[in-house]
């Protein structure tokens, strides 16, 4: 089952606050260098939570915080 | 959701900006992390490439900077340096950073200029308010972390010192120093590569009488050297503070280790000291390539509208601050 794209959003922004929360959780994550076995971490600890999103979600996140550093200026 | 302070250990923040009328601070996660590039904002880059620290931003108003001041307050500065841009700041900066690990050196923070002049994000704020903002965040960018931390220094932007009457009121105890150079050299530097305040417009503190299409009708020249000497300009009205010094390039590095070490009320081990040495042989803004002084290969470069520009403009408020730093009557 595929879940509509502004759920998906949602979730990952529930995960994106456990995860803010839980100091395990960041330095599990902060151990990760790579952005390739980054990405499918992230999933899978949304999963431990039962809150599924994709990696679209996780880049365009990325993405937002990237454009915000670079417009810093403005 | 509720904010805890510990929680924000090992985090700084990066950027503030406006939202539903209200200001707000982004954080990233630093780690262990020291700010040795020769910018804050170059580590910054380097620290949001890692996976973790280019998802996981906090969020938080402003005033929660307030809260951190009064619940973990952070180092006291140890000294500021405002400078006129190409003139060896960041030689000095670089060089107080490799003294030790212990001495956090925050240089040209873009989130300490929005604060400086945070008009521009909200328009009518008081000074009170930014003053208050100042002494939060300069806190927050200097905690004491490991409970070793030493000096903390801070590089102004060049164009911050139009703000020194503010950054003073904040901070009154502070000492800080003013680096200036030859106007000549200081525009040849700039024209190879202009800095932020040369771009017209970018600044509107440089020029707040002026509008756009004014300062669009200088040559590149005037507008560069009528830029440097309103640095200057600002300097001077300080002149006769005992908390300032004025700090010519061709001193350096010598400065660092007698005028402006001594001016911070800071000083150094012999192995800091030999540290600083080491540092200041390499070219502060590209640490690859070794540094030395460039004054003649600069001034070879000029033309004569340069020569003509910085002569009319700057070279008056250039000999003020000679004058004074060498204790002659002006």
């Amino acid at each position: 089952m595929t879940l509509p794209k502004n759920m998906c959003r949602e979730n990952f922004e529930k995960l994106r606050q456990i995860v803010l929360e839980n100091a395990s959780l960041q330095s599990e994550l902060q151990k990760v260098s790579e952005i390739n076995e980054f990405i499918p971490r992230v999933i899978e600890i949304g999963e431990r939570y039962d809150l599924h999103f994709g990696e679209k979600e996780i880049t365009e996140a990325m993405r937002e915080n990237r454009r915000a550093w670079i417009e810093r200026w403005i | 959701m509720d904010l805890d302070v510990a929680d924000f250990y090992k985090w700084t923040p990066i950027r503030v900006y406006t939202q539903d009328d209200g200001l707000f601070v982004d954080w990233c996660f630093l780690g262990d992390e020291r700010f040795t590039d020769p910018f804050h904002d170059d580590t910054i880059d380097i620290v949001l490439r890692k996976p973790f620290n280019s998802l996981f931003w906090r969020r938080t108003p402003i005033n929660f900077l307030g809260e951190l001041y009064e619940k973990r307050r952070g180092l006291d500065p140890s000294g500021f340096i405002f400078h006129v841009s190409r003139c060896g700041s960041t030689l000095v900066s670089q060089m107080l950073a490799a003294a030790s690990p212990h001495n956090i050196v925050i240089s040209e923070a873009s989130i300490i200029d929005k604060i400086t002049r945070a008009e521009t994000l909200l328009p009518g704020v008081a000074d009170e308010q930014k003053i208050v903002w100042l002494r939060w965040l300069l806190s927050a960018l200097a905690p004491n972390r490991t409970a070793r931390e030493k000096h903390f220094f801070v590089k102004f932007d060049s164009w911050s010192v139009l703000n020194l009457q503010l950054i003073k009121k904040a901070f009154p105890a502070v000492p800080w120093i003013f680096m200036y150079r030859n106007p000549v050299e200081v525009i040849v530097s700039n024209l190879r590569q202009p800095g932020m305040q040369m771009i017209p417009g970018a600044i509107a503190v440089v020029f707040p009488q002026m509008d756009f299409i004014q300062i669009l009708q200088m040559s590149t020249e005037e507008r560069f050297a009528r830029t440097i000497a309103a640095f200057c300009a600002a300097a001077l009205e300080h002149a006769a503070d005992p908390n300032g010094i004025f700090v010519n390039y061709k001193q350096l590095p010598g400065a660092v280790f007698d005028e402006i070490t001594r001016h911070f009320r800071v000083s150094f081990s012999d192995d800091e000291i030999e540290k600083m040495r080491g540092s200041s042989k390499f070219h502060a803004k590209t640490p690859r390539a070794e540094f030395k002084s460039d004054s003649r290969e600069k001034r070879s470069e000029a033309s004569e509208a340069v020569i003509d520009a910085a002569a009319q403009f700057v070279d008056p408020l250039y000999s003020r601050l000679e004058n004074h730093r060498l204790g002659h009557a002006e």
